[in-house]
């Protein structure tokens, strides 16, 4: 029988997947580099071989190219006022859901967690139901208010906060999510001892809570900013980018570039720049975030 | 002393009362999609549209995934005459290609991922302390950077439009959540139980097959069910890697996105079937899907 030698067996276990890794993930990141260099465009009976290299004109192209500064702007207005209201708003309810005095926890859940179990494209084409101009039941409550029916979707001003909208809706449950099992981590002692030497409780949310979340914080940060560039589906579903292209966030705009105008090397140049940017936000909030240890 | 009491009982309601409406806000848009799934299109183009439905129809699951059942004179009358208008085609196909695809990424992610779980629950090397870092860098990249070239590869192997393309790259999709799962339910299983049956003479793969697996069940259908989450509502790689014959559900659901508005009814419908299957997993299963939707950021 054929037999591993045990010191190669976790090597062979784990092989399978370097293998999918290598082949998904590296070889099209690189890949992803020589297209940024070429003229890549789809066009049929034209090899790989044969798109010239066009050097930095792409990310030249990119600089200049007032739609994808449109584009990058757009994705970090969504970042930094969406994360906020969704981190302030997670936090006020984990922190809600973490009293001793709660019941029905997992009902609560179950209501707070059915945004984010269906597909977000459905989600984007739900609020595109609600926000219509006409008929839909965020005008109702509008007009139930005595004012004049807004057309969310299909002016500039109110394009934009809807889609920041829709986020919340979708990804502030995510939030709590992260900071309830941060809270739960806790040890209770922590509490009563501080009830014990007379804390308040503020004192023992400043003293004890807030500096063991730091961790729990940190992650729910740079994982919801980074989720800004990911922003896709809600857009696709909702405004496809417009009206003109004040929705239009960085991966739209590339999705547009690579896969409605088919420039596939411009649309990689573009997102390794927005890979650039990803990593130098991510790196700060680290740098700025992270916790001391002990 | 009632007094205490009072402010105590108070203070609970007032919790529960505040948590029930912060819940129902965020529940209500999907309640208020699976109310216009039955509605009829008078009542959800009104000014108020209707709250509830005064009659529950199944029309528009019926013309949406199953056609055939719609008699023509019943679309003609001027109750449904709305519908008439826009898509008829019904999207069972999308339905039958969303079940394939699903069910091919989840059991090869596993049958991929699981033996690599195990390897770093069990054995230290190198770089196994970075598999957090694996799992959270992977969700932090915009698919679109992997998306563009993975295109161009899967296009000049002639896998897009096929459905083993994409449930490759679901499996890409799913891996760092299995590996981070599984390891999690490897590491609750004590090493002794393995030492013993070393002893007994069992070999590697009969240890893993016979001992491991079925204790790790329960494990690997949490594992399963996050991946069915996870490929079921994919959009971005679906609607680049499917042609008209491969499509999924969520690009279907796109389809429904025309310029001048929408076909609400049947949109409902069809987004109610979407939402559904997950729907389910996370009444019965909340515990696991929590535990697959914090994977790398929560320390377990």
């Amino acid at each position: 029988m054929f037999r591993v030698s045990r010191r190669i067996q976790p090597y062979v276990l784990i092989a399978p997947t370097i293998a999918w890794i290598a082949a998904f993930i590296v070889y099209p990141l690189i890949f992803s580099i020589v297209m940024a260099f070429k003229q890549f465009k789809l066009k049929k009976d034209l090899s790989f071989w044969d798109m010239p290299w066009v050097g930095l004109r792409n990310f030249e192209k990119a600089i200049y190219d007032e739609n994808f500064l449109s584009a990058l702007w757009v994705t970090i207005l969504i970042m930094v006022i969406a994360v906020t209201i969704e981190f302030l708003l997670g936090l006020a309810i984990a922190l809600l859901l973490n009293r001793k005095n709660v019941y029905g926890h997992s009902f609560f859940m179950m209501l707070l967690m059915t945004p984010m179990m269906m597909p977000v494209i459905a989600g984007g084409l739900l609020w595109r139901m609600l926000f219509d101009v006409r008929w839909g039941a965020v005008n109702a409550v509008v007009q139930w208010f005595g004012l004049p029916a807004i057309d969310f979707l299909g002016t500039i001003r109110w394009a934009l906060p809807s889609v920041i909208v829709v986020d919340i809706w979708q990804w502030t449950p995510f939030v709590v999510l992260i900071l309830l099992a941060g809270l739960r981590a806790i040890p209770e002692e922590l509490y009563e001892a501080a009830l014990v030497d007379g804390a308040s409780r503020f004192q023992s949310f400043f003293k004890i809570t807030w500096p063991l979340l730091a961790w729990p914080i940190m992650i729910v940060l740079l994982i919801r900013s980074m989720d800004a560039f990911k922003i896709f589906d809600v857009v696709y579903g909702l405004t496809f980018g417009g009206p003109g292209n004040s929705t239009t966030t960085a991966s739209f705009y590339i999705y547009k570039q690579g896969f409605s105008q088919f420039n596939l090397g411009y649309a990689a140049a573009l997102s390794w720049i927005v890979f650039i940017v990803v990593y130098t936000i991510s790196m700060l909030i680290i740098r700025f975030l992270k916790p001391a240890e002990d | 002393m009632s007094v205490r009491i009072i402010r105590r009982t108070l203070d609970t309601l007032g919790t529960h009362i505040l948590l029930l409406a912060i819940a129902c806000l965020f529940a209500l848009p999907t309640f208020w999609v699976f109310m216009t799934s039955f509605k009829t299109p008078r009542e959800y183009y009104a000014m108020p549209p209707a709250f509830l439905p005064a009659q529950f129809h199944l029309f528009h699951y019926r013309k949406a995934f199953a056609p055939w059942t719609v008699n023509p004179t019943e679309m003609a009358t001027s109750y449904w005459i709305e519908e008439s208008a826009g898509r008829v085609e019904s999207v069972t196909p999308q339905i039958i290609n969303s079940v394939i695809i699903t069910f091919g990424s989840v059991l090869l992610s596993l049958a991929v991922g699981t033996p690599a779980a195990y390897s770093v629950s069990r054995y230290r090397f190198k770089g196994s302390k970075d598999l957090s870092f694996w799992v959270l860098s992977t969700r932090m990249m915009p698919p679109i950077v992997t998306a563009v070239p993975l295109y161009w590869v899967m296009r000049s192997v002639g896998l897009v439009g096929t459905h083993i393309g994409l449930i490759m790259v679901y499996v890409m999709i799913n891996l760092p959540f299995v590996v981070w799962m599984m390891k999690g339910f490897f590491d609750d299983i004590p090493i002794e139980i393995e030492e013993a049956a070393r002893i007994d003479g069992c070999g590697t793969v009969a240890l893993f097959w016979r001992i491991i697996l079925p204790l790790a069940i329960g494990g690997i259908v949490a594992t399963a069910l996050f991946c069915v989450f996870l490929s079921w509502n994919e959009f971005l790689f679906a609607v680049i890697l499917t042609d008209k014959d491969s499509q999924t559900l969520p690009v279907a659901l796109s389809l429904f996105r025309q310029d001048r508005g929408i076909l609400w009814g049947q949109m409902s419908a069809v987004i109610v079937v979407a939402t559904l299957p997950i729907l389910l997993i996370t009444l019965f299963l909340q515990k696991q899907v929590v535990r697959g939707l914090t994977a790398g950021a929560v320390k377990t």
